[in-house]
C-alpha cells in the first residue's frame, strides 16, 4: 500500500477487494499468509481447550487440592502445607496400597501379555475361519467390565454354591472363602483383569506380527527352524517395540486398576484387612467414603509420580536391551542363515 | 516466522492464565455464604414445579403411599418431580460433590441421620434454618435426638425428621420351631432375658440345627448392642471417646465372641449373599431397625410370610439405628414451596399415614402415639406399633460426631477380620484403634 502514489482511481470501500489493484493483492497475499500461518493453531485449538478444560486444569487443581484440608461436603479448603504428604507417607494402608497394587499388576500382566503373544502367534497362522477367531478375541474386550466383574464376583462367591467352588468342589478341594483370603481375592481379581485384556492386545501383537517381512520367516523355515523356533527368534524380536507398548500400557492400567476391585469388594475398603485395596480405591476410600478430599488429592500425585517413574523405567529397560541385543540378534540370524543356506 | 514465535508464545501464556484463573475462580466457589434469611409462606397462585434428589426409597415410599399425589391434589400448583438411587453412600457423594461445587442441587435434598453430625458442623451455610419458617412448630413433635442431630452450634435447625429405625430383634420363627425353640415371642422373651441369654439360646440352636447361624452379621450384632448405649463414638461435648468408653470396646468384645462362637453367619450386610439368606434362612435372628421389616419383606418373599417373627429387645432397652432428615437449600428459587412440602410429609398425619400401610416408620412422637395399634402380618401379626413405640422412648440420644462413619467402618472391618480371616479380637481391635488413628487424625 505505501509503495503506490494516489493517482486516478479513489480508494474502493472497505472489505470489497477491487479487481486489479497491485495495493490491495499485497495485503490480500498479506492476510492470506497470516490467515494461513494462523490456520494450525486454529485446527488445533480444539483439543487444547477441551485438554485446559478437562485434562490441565483438573490436574493443576488437584496438586493445589493436596496442599488443603479439605473435606467433601464441607467448609472451605484451608492451606496446610505438606501435611498431607507427611500423612500419607505414615500411613500403613498406603504402603499396604501400593503393594497389593504391585501385586495384584504382577499377577495379572504378567500371564495375560504371555498368553496374549502365545495367542497372536497362533492367530498369525493360515487357517480356516481366521477371521471368526481373529473377531473372537476382542468379544471380552466389548463387554461391559461393570457386567463382567459382578458375573465373575458370583462365580467367585464365597458360599459353596459359586461356580469357582463347585468347580473346585469335583476335583475334591474344598469350597475357598475367596473375598476373605489374601491371595484368593487377588487372583480372582487378576482372574478378572486377564479376562478382559488378553484379547485386546493379542490383536496388537497380531497387528505387530504382520509387518515382520515374512522372507524372515521363510528363511528361518528353510533354515529348519520349527515354529516354536520362530516364534522366540523371529518374532519375539521382531515385535520388541510392541511388546514395550503393551507393557507400558498395562502398567499404567494396573496402577490405575479400580473397577474390578470396587465392584469385587461391594466398596472401596478392598476386603476387612485390606487384602485388594490398591492405590486408587484407597484414593477412594479416602476421599469419597471418608471425605478428606486433601489427602485424597496427594495420593493421586503421588500416584501420578509413580505411574511417569514406572513409564520411565519401562522405557529405560526396553531400550537396553534393545541396544544390547534386539538388532543383532535379527541380523546375525539371518547371516547364519545365509551361511547355511551355501 | 517471528510472528508465529511470539504467538506461540502467547498461547502457551494464554493456557496458562486461563489454568491459573480456573483456580483461582473455584478457589472463591467454595465459600459462597449466603445469610440464613427467613422463609416465607408458599404461595398458593403461582406454578411450581419442586425438584427432589433423594435415596434409599425415601420418596417412592412417599409416592407408594399417595402422599405425593394427595399433596398435588391439594395444591394445584404443586408439581413434584423426584429421582432416587438406591446407596446412600453414592447418594452422599454426589451430593457432597455438589455442595462443594456450589451447584446442582435440587430443591429438597435428603441426607441420613449418620450424617447428620457432619451437615450440622459444616453446611450450616447451604440449608435452610426450619426454626426461620412457617413450620417451626411442628419440630415440637419431633423427638430430642432427632432434632439435636440436626441442630448447629447456633440453634439453627436444618432439617425435618423423616422417619426413625427403634431398634428390635426379628426371627425365624418357622427355624426356631424346627430346632425346638420356643416360636411364641412372649415364650422366646422369657429365654432371651439380656444379651448373654441371646448368645446361649443361639448356642442352643447352633446344636439343635448342627451348627447353623444365630445371627446374620457381627456388624448387626455390635450395632444393636451400641444402640441402646448412653453415648457412642462422641462424648456430649462432641470429643471421640471410643478408644476408651464403656461403649465400643465391650460391644466390639461381646461380638467378637459371638463371632468366634461360631453364632453368626459370615455375612456382610446388603450384599447379595445375605438378601438371598433372608430368604433361605441361612440365620434365624437378625437386629431390626423398624425400616428392616421393609428390607425383610422385599428379600425374604411372599413365600417366607408368617415364618417371619418380632422380639423386642431384652430388658426393655430400647436403640436407634438410622432416619433421615429432608433438608431445603438456602439457594432454591422454589424454597418456599419446598418448605411446605417437607413440612406436610413429616407431618404426624402424614408419618402415621406411612406407618399404617407398612412404610416407614415415623420420627415425629405424636404419630408414633397415634400408631401403637399397628400390628403386621407378614410377621405374624406382631404388634409393631407398640413394640417400636416403647423401643423408640426408651432409645438413648446419643450424641453424634463428624468421624462416626470412619470409625464405624474400621470397627465393622476388625469384626469381619474376626468373623472370616480368624483374627484373634485383641488383634483386630488393636488394627481398628491403627486404622481409625491414621484415617480420623
Amino acid at each position: 500500500m505505501a509503495a503506490h502514489a494516489p493517482t486516478t482511481t479513489a480508494e474502493p470501500p472497505a472489505g470489497r477487494p477491487p479487481a486489479q489493484a497491485p495495493p490491495d493483492l499485497v495485503r490480500r497475499s498479506r492476510r492470506e499468509g497470516r490467515a494461513y500461518r494462523r490456520a494450525p493453531y486454529v485446527y488445533i485449538a480444539p483439543f487444547f481447550l477441551l485438554f485446559g478444560a478437562f485434562g490441565l486444569f483438573p490436574l493443576v487443581y488437584t496438586v493445589w487440592i493436596s496442599f488443603q484440608e479439605y473435606r467433601l461436603g464441607g467448609g472451605d479448603p484451608e492451606f496446610v502445607g505438606w501435611e498431607n504428604y507427611t500423612w500419607l507417607f505414615g500411613s500403613p494402608s498406603f504402603y499396604n496400597s501400593l503393594w497389593k497394587t504391585l501385586t495384584i499388576g504382577l499377577i495379572s500382566t504378567v500371564p495375560q501379555l504371555l498368553m496374549a503373544l502365545g495367542l497372536a502367534h497362533l492367530l498369525n497362522y493360515n487357517m480356516k475361519v481366521r477371521a471368526f477367531f481373529r473377531v473372537s478375541m476382542i468379544v471380552p474386550y466389548a463387554t461391559s467390565l461393570v457386567a463382567a466383574t459382578l458375573v465373575f464376583a458370583s462365580i467367585f462367591a464365597n458360599t459353596p454354591g459359586g461356580l469357582m467352588n463347585v468347580v473346585l468342589g469335583m476335583l475334591g478341594i474344598d469350597p475357598i472363602n475367596w473375598t476373605n483370603g489374601n491371595w484368593t481375592a487377588q487372583i480372582a481379581i487378576a482372574t478378572i483383569v486377564t479376562w478382559h485384556w488378553t484379547g485386546y492386545n493379542a490383536l496388537i501383537y497380531l497387528a505387530g506380527m504382520q509387518s515382520i517381512p515374512k522372507d524372515l520367516y521363510e528363511a528361518a523355515a528353510i533354515d529348519g527352524a520349527g515354529r516354536f523356533r520362530q516364534f522366540l527368534h523371529v518374532t519375539i524380536p521382531g515385535l520388541r517395540p510392541t511388546i514395550l507398548f503393551t507393557i507400558v500400557l498395562s502398567t499404567i492400567g494396573a496402577t490405575q486398576l479400580f473397577t474390578e476391585p470396587f465392584l469385587f469388594g461391594n466398596g472401596a475398603e478392598g476386603g476387612a484387612l485390606g487384602q485388594y485395596q490398591v492405590l486408587t480405591l484407597y484414593m477412594y476410600n479416602i476421599g469419597f467414603e471418608i471425605g478428606r478430599l486433601g489427602r485424597a488429592a496427594a495420593i493421586a500425585c503421588v500416584t501420578l509420580i509413580i505411574v511417569i517413574l514406572l513409564v520411565l523405567l519401562n522405557a529405560g529397560l526396553a531400550q537396553l536391551r534393545t541396544r544390547d541385543k534386539g538388532q543383532p540378534l535379527i541380523r546375525r540370524r539371518s547371516a547364519s542363515t545365509r551361511k547355511a543356506s551355501r | 516466522m517471528f510472528s508465529a514465535r511470539t504467538r506461540s508464545r502467547k498461547a502457551v501464556l494464554a493456557v496458562a492464565a486461563l489454568g491459573v484463573a480456573s483456580l483461582g475462580l473455584s478457589a472463591c466457589g467454595g465459600s459462597s455464604s449466603s445469610d440464613s434469611e427467613p422463609v416465607g409462606t408458599a404461595d398458593p397462585n403461582q406454578d411450581v414445579t419442586i425438584t427432589v434428589d433423594s435415596f434409599g426409597g425415601i420418596f417412592a415410599n412417599y409416592e407408594k403411599a399417595g402422599l405425593l399425589d394427595q399433596y398435588m391434589e391439594d395444591h394445584p400448583n404443586v408439581t413434584i418431580e423426584y429421582s432416587e438411587v438406591q446407596q446412600e453412600s453414592d447418594y452422599w457423594t454426589a451430593l457432597a460433590t455438589k455442595i462443594n461445587s456450589g451447584s446442582g442441587l435440587a430443591d429438597i435434598q435428603p441426607f441420613e441421620i449418620s450424617r447428620a453430625a457432619l451437615v450440622s458442623s459444616q453446611q450450616q451455610d447451604v440449608w435452610v434454618d426450619m426454626l426461620q419458617t412457617p413450620v417451626a412448630d411442628q419440630l415440637e413433635e419431633e423427638t430430642d435426638a432427632a432434632v439435636g442431630a440436626v441442630t448447629t452450634e447456633d440453634g439453627a435447625v436444618l432439617g425435618l425428621p423423616t422417619d426413625s429405625g427403634p431398634m428390635a430383634i426379628c426371627y425365624r420363627s418357622d427355624k426356631l420351631e424346627e430346632a425346638g425353640l420356643p416360636s411364641d415371642p412372649a415364650e422366646l422373651a422369657q429365654q432371651i432375658t439380656d444379651w448373654d441369654s441371646y448368645e446361649s439360646v443361639g448356642e442352643q440352636y447352633a446344636e439343635a440345627t448342627g451348627g447353623q447361624a444365630w445371627m446374620d452379621s457381627v456388624g448387626g450384632y455390635y450395632r444393636v448392642l451400641t444402640s441402646v448405649e448412653p453415648v457412642r463414638n462422641y462424648d456430649e461435648e462432641g470429643e471421640p471417646t471410643w478408644e476408651t468408653n464403656d461403649t465400643v470396646k465391650p460391644s466390639f468384645d461381646r461380638a467378637a465372641s459371638a463371632a468366634e462362637k461360631g453364632l453368626t453367619a459370615g455375612l456382610s450386610q446388603f450384599d447379595p449373599a445375605w438378601n438371598t439368606a433372608m430368604n433361605t434362612g441361612d440365620f434365624a435372628t437378625i437386629a431390626c431397625p423398624a425400616w428392616m421389616l421393609g428390607y425383610i419383606k422385599q428379600q425374604a418373599g411372599d413365600e417366607n410370610a408368617g415364618n417371619w417373627n418380632v422380639l423386642p429387645l431384652p430388658q426393655e432397652l430400647g436403640g436407634n439405628w438410622g432416619g433421615s432428615f429432608l433438608a431445603v437449600p438456602q439457594d432454591s428459587p422454589n424454597r418456599e414451596a419446598a418448605v411446605d412440602l417437607a413440612a406436610w410429609l413429616t407431618s404426624a398425619e402424614a408419618e402415621a399415614d406411612e406407618f399404617r400401610q407398612g412404610l416407614a416408620y415415623p420420627s415425629n412422637t405424636v404419630a408414633q402415639e397415634q400408631t401403637t395399634d399397628v400390628t403386621d402380618e407378614y410377621f405374624n401379626g406382631a404388634p409393631i406399633g407398640e413394640i417400636f413405640s416403647t423401643a423408640a422412648q426408651a432409645a438413648p440420644n446419643q450424641p453424634l460426631g463428624v468421624d462416626d462413619g470412619a470409625i464405624d467402618q474400621a470397627i465393622g472391618d476388625a469384626l469381619t477380620a474376626v468373623e472370616a480371616n480368624g483374627v484373634a479380637p485383641d488383634e483386630a481391635w488393636q488394627l481398628a484403634v491403627r486404622t481409625i488413628n491414621d484415617t480420623v487424625g
